[in-house]
């Protein structure tokens, strides 16, 4: 059941490159870097496709990848070294909850999509346009209190809700390994909220 | 136990976490799996939302650039291939009979290949030798050493402090040079259809033309250059930590006036510099700076550290008093 090293790394990037994108971002927070970060990681994986155990440990594996280089970057920058060390500590912690975690194991776009829909619509009113104006918007923590008039902590408070909320979703998603999938077309999330 | 606040987690999540909040955080984490699932599975979310509605842009972006470190690759493929196909043949037949003599006297080896692309890399060889990996090159060796010698291979820029063991000694191959060293500090520049270049900064080392037997010692302190056109080495004086100010970006001077700082930086940037009149020639300033990849990032940190300006004027710099 081998398949073609093309595609099985074409599966293998579209499992994944949003999540290590996303992981990137946190350490270098620039797009630009981190994109380049995942490529990196991405071309060093394919050239040695032949060589890794593609059923054990992959996406670990990657994480590490991302994590390695974006650390690389900051010691580069002027971060303190505290600073360095408390996000590499963290960051094995991470990497050792990844290994074992099941809601990693979602990374089909419509059921993430899917479960996202539900979570929302089930949001508190306020709670939902804090979270819009953060994810959709991009608006910072604070530029939403200002817009919003309420303060920073309890823009952080809504944020933390809408996420726990998505999260126990996501979690119930992952604990039924067989989910019949509804193909919804794919609608941008911003139309998610309008509705 | 560690309490931390939902808010404290959003900022984490947020990445706008201080030192401290993010000390707090690792400590809370350690408490317990139950935190560490809060937080990363939270977080998880985050990334999955946060990344949602540019998901086909960031997939084009990062496509693209594998696509690029792809056709680079290639490229270099293609050139070396055309210019060495005789000599790749003919490595082919060592590399056959040695694969065959290999096999025999030990097992497999696998052999670890890193590029540094975009940035920087430092490497840490089986041995504990260090190995700063400049941008676009890439050092291969062998996931266990050989019991005899240390062998590794180097296209393009590196610079390594060797662990010191007289009994294995340490090899670099490049395209045109070889470097036999016991335990050393030094520069190793090696580059397809590019003169050769090693500087050393400690130690001794044994330099050689790939596959002639005719090698020079350094002393510290010395560059040797290999000339593609001549096919001959050549040994000049160097401040070998300027050639080395890449893999640490710092630039040591020592008593240096405002020409001998230049020097240096003409060494490093290979552009002219002219210091105007007014500049005080015969104070001297001791202690570093930063290394820029661009000179006027390198000299306006210089500006702050020592009272002079600088301008640029047709292709060249001009230092003028501050």
């Amino acid at each position: 059941m081998r398949q073609d090293p093309k595609a099985r790394f074409e599966k293998i990037f579209d499992d994944n490159y949003r999540r290590l994108y996303a992981h990137a971002l946190r350490f270098v927070q620039n797009e630009e870097d981190a994109e380049d970060i995942v490529a990196d990681v991405f071309y060093e994986f394919w050239k040695r496709i032949d060589e890794i155990d593609l059923d054990s440990g992959i996406v670990t594996y990657l994480y590490r990848a991302v994590a390695t280089r974006a650390l690389n970057l900051l010691r580069h920058r002027n971060i303190s070294p505290v600073r360095l060390e408390t996000l590499k500590a963290i960051n094995e912690k991470r990497i050792e909850f990844i290994a074992q975690d099941d809601i990693y194991d979602i990374v089909n776009a419509k059921e993430i999509h899917q479960g996202l829909r539900d979570a929302l619509a089930e949001l508190p009113e306020k709670c939902r346009q804090v979270f819009v104006l953060s994810y959709i918007n991009n608006l910072k923590s604070k530029e939403i209190a200002e817009v919003m008039n309420i303060s920073v902590r309890t823009v952080e408070a809504h944020i933390y809700k809408a996420l726990k909320l998505l999260r126990s979703r996501l979690k119930h998603l992952a604990q039924h390994t067989l989910v019949i999938l509804i193909a919804i077309g794919v609608s941008s999330f911003a139309e998610l909220y309008v509705k | 136990m560690v309490e931390i606040s939902e808010e404290l987690i959003a900022r984490f999540i947020n990445n706008s976490c201080t030192d401290d909040e993010l000390l707090a955080v690792k400590q809370w984490l350690d408490e317990s799996a139950g935190n560490a699932a809060q937080l990363f599975e939270t977080e998880y979310v985050s990334d999955m939302v946060g990344t949602m509605r540019h998901a086909s842009a960031i997939r084009k972006n990062i496509s693209a650039k594998i696509e690029r470190r792809m056709e680079l690759e290639r490229k270099k493929r293609q050139r070396r291939g055309a210019v060495r196909w005789i000599a790749g043949v003919a490595a082919m037949i060592a590399v056959v009979v040695t694969i065959g003599v290999t096999l025999f006297m030990r097992p497999d080896v696998k052999t670890i290949s890193v590029y540094a692309l975009s940035s920087c890399e430092k490497v840490v060889l089986p041995d504990s030798t260090v190995v700063y990996l400049n941008r676009n090159s890439v050092l291969s060796y062998p996931e266990t050493f050989a019991s005899r010698s240390r062998e590794v291979t180097l296209d393009g820029e590196a610079f390594f402090e060797v662990k010191k063991d007289s009994e294995h000694p340490f090899v670099v191959t490049g395209q045109y040079l070889s470097v036999e060293v016991t335990g050393t500090k030094f520069d190793f520049v090696s580059r397809d259809h590019e003169d050769s270049s090693v500087s050393l900064l400690e130690g001794g080392v044994e330099v050689s033309p790939v596959n002639r037997n005719e090698g020079v010692l350094l002393v510290p302190g010395q560059r040797v250059s290999y000339s593609i056109e001549s096919g001959k080495l050549s040994v000049t004086e160097t401040n070998a930590a300027i050639d080395a100010a890449w893999h640490d970006r710092i630039i040591p001077f020592e008593n240096a006036n405002i020409g001998q700082i230049c020097d240096i930086l003409v060494q490093l940037y290979d552009t002219p510099i002219e210091v105007s009149p007014g500049v005080d020639p015969v104070k001297t300033y001791s202690g570093a700076t930063v290394y820029y990849e661009k000179l006027d990032s390198t000299l306006k940190h210089l500006c702050h550290t020592i009272p002079v300006e600088f301008s640029e004027r047709d292709g060249h710099i001009v230092i003028s008093p501050k």
